[in-house]
């Protein structure tokens, strides 16, 4: 029995080993098709790849035939993160693909690899920057032909975030300004009609305080005024945010009527919600501003009223990265000067 | 039986090193989001992309190289 136990086990642990070493990589062609197995070699004087496919069969192909995202992987693979002209030229191929992060990547390295390329970097950088722009506004765009208008305020306010500099973000700071508190209205408005007494009365202070929140945020995403008017508005904000939690706080503690205790619960969330996105236009605009130490400060705050929420982890992993190595994602690496 | 845990526990771990997957040192809170439009803009934090990885449980994922076999 315990022989027969043995075997099982060793097949077990042969069958994990293979699966291990077989983890297949997927290249997609040109032509639609799509292939699972793994590299063998890549001949850059005839820019041609080995790949044995799953099942046995070896696969010439040229580059040519693969798809811009499979072309990007195969070429990335094979130049090394010192060689500035090859990031460069890597960096101009992801971008004409589409891949904006990747190839600001590219760019960044290409510059750490020799800073002699600035001139060169910037200018590349500059059609980035116009192109992303560009292809983001598409996106809004979709969303309104969709009439997804929280879809469409959200990749207004990453343009703004992220291009602030930009003459795209003049054109979406202007959107914004429409659909800013169309799409907050749409969040608390069940509320508002559910508890409207309530809010008119003992709720009042937290109301105007939520009111303040959101115009105020509105106000430092779509002002182009300074910088510093910009960051008033936002700190504005949040002060305004803390006050409506200070009186929502105040009010639960002296009522335990469960009506009211799920009105609180409600608004508190939407106030919440508010405030963390607040904190994260803050802390985006500083980034913007290769500001890492405010912008980590804002992100913190946001994790300590919502620790789970993803945008804002994946934000401050990003500032971390951008703040400890000089090179993160984003687009606040290299200001227009 | 002492010998087919050890053989297991072996096993477990060399598939974790070998997958290098999600469930391996990532942070599950911050998934890998590569081949979406918002990856496309803002790039990818999960850690796995952040330490310049491929996802393998992710076929668009282009954080990382391919390794090549005969090289």
């Amino acid at each position: 029995m315990n022989a027969r136990i043995l075997r099982f086990g060793a097949l077990a642990t042969a069958a994990f080993l293979l699966a291990g070493a077989l983890q297949a990589d997927t290249l997609k062609l040109k032509n639609g098709e799509r292939l699972e197995g793994r590299p063998l070699a890549y001949d850059a004087q005839t820019r041609t790849l080995r790949f044995l496919v799953d099942g046995g069969a070896e696969r010439q192909l040229s580059v040519d035939e693969l798809d811009a995202r499979s072309y990007y992987l195969v070429v990335r693979s094979k130049v090394e993160k010192d060689n500035a002209q090859g990031q460069l030229q890597l960096a101009n191929f992801a971008r004409d693909a589409g891949l904006y992060s990747h190839s600001a990547r590219n760019y960044r390295q290409a510059l750490a690899a020799d800073p002699s390329l600035e001139a060169e970097v910037d200018k590349e950088v500059a059609v980035l920057r116009r192109q992303a722009g560009a292809w983001a506004m598409g996106k809004v765009h979709e969303a309104l032909g969709k009439n997804d208008i929280a879809e469409a305020e959200r990749w207004l306010t990453k343009i703004v975030q992220k291009l602030p500099d930009e003459p795209v973000a003049k054109e979406a700071a202007g959107m914004l300004d429409r659909y800013h508190a169309q799409v907050r209205e749409a969040k608390d408005d069940e509320l508002e009609q559910k508890h409207a007494e309530l809010l008119k009365k003992e709720l009042s202070g937290a109301k105007k305080a939520y009111d303040e929140l959101i115009a105020k945020d509105r106000e430092g995403l779509t002002s182009d005024g300074s910088g510093s008017k910009r960051v008033r508005s936002w700190e504005a904000a949040i002060t305004a945010g803390k006050r409506a939690q200070r009186e929502l706080d105040r009010f639960a503690k002296k009522h335990d009527e469960p009506e009211l205790v799920e009105a609180v619960a409600g608004y508190k969330k939407v106030v919440d919600e508010q405030l963390v996105q607040a904190y994260m236009n803050l802390g985006s605009y500083y980034t913007s501003r290769s500001s890492y130490d405010d912008a980590l400060k804002q992100a913190n705050q946001a994790l300590a009223i919502d620790p789970k929420n993803s945008q804002a982890l994946a934000m401050r992993a990003r500032i971390e990265e951008a703040s400890s190595q000089g090179i993160g994602w984003g687009w606040g690496w290299r200001r227009r000067r | 039986m002492r010998s087919l845990l050890s053989i297991l526990a072996t096993a477990c771990l060399m598939w974790l090193c070998a997958c290098g997957t999600t469930g391996a040192g990532d942070d599950p809170q911050i998934p890998c989001i590569c081949g979406s439009d918002d990856a496309i803009f803002d790039g990818c934090a999960s850690e796995l992309c952040r330490d310049g990885v491929r996802n393998p449980d992710n076929p668009d994922c282009l954080c990382g190289p391919l390794e090549f076999e005969e090289e």
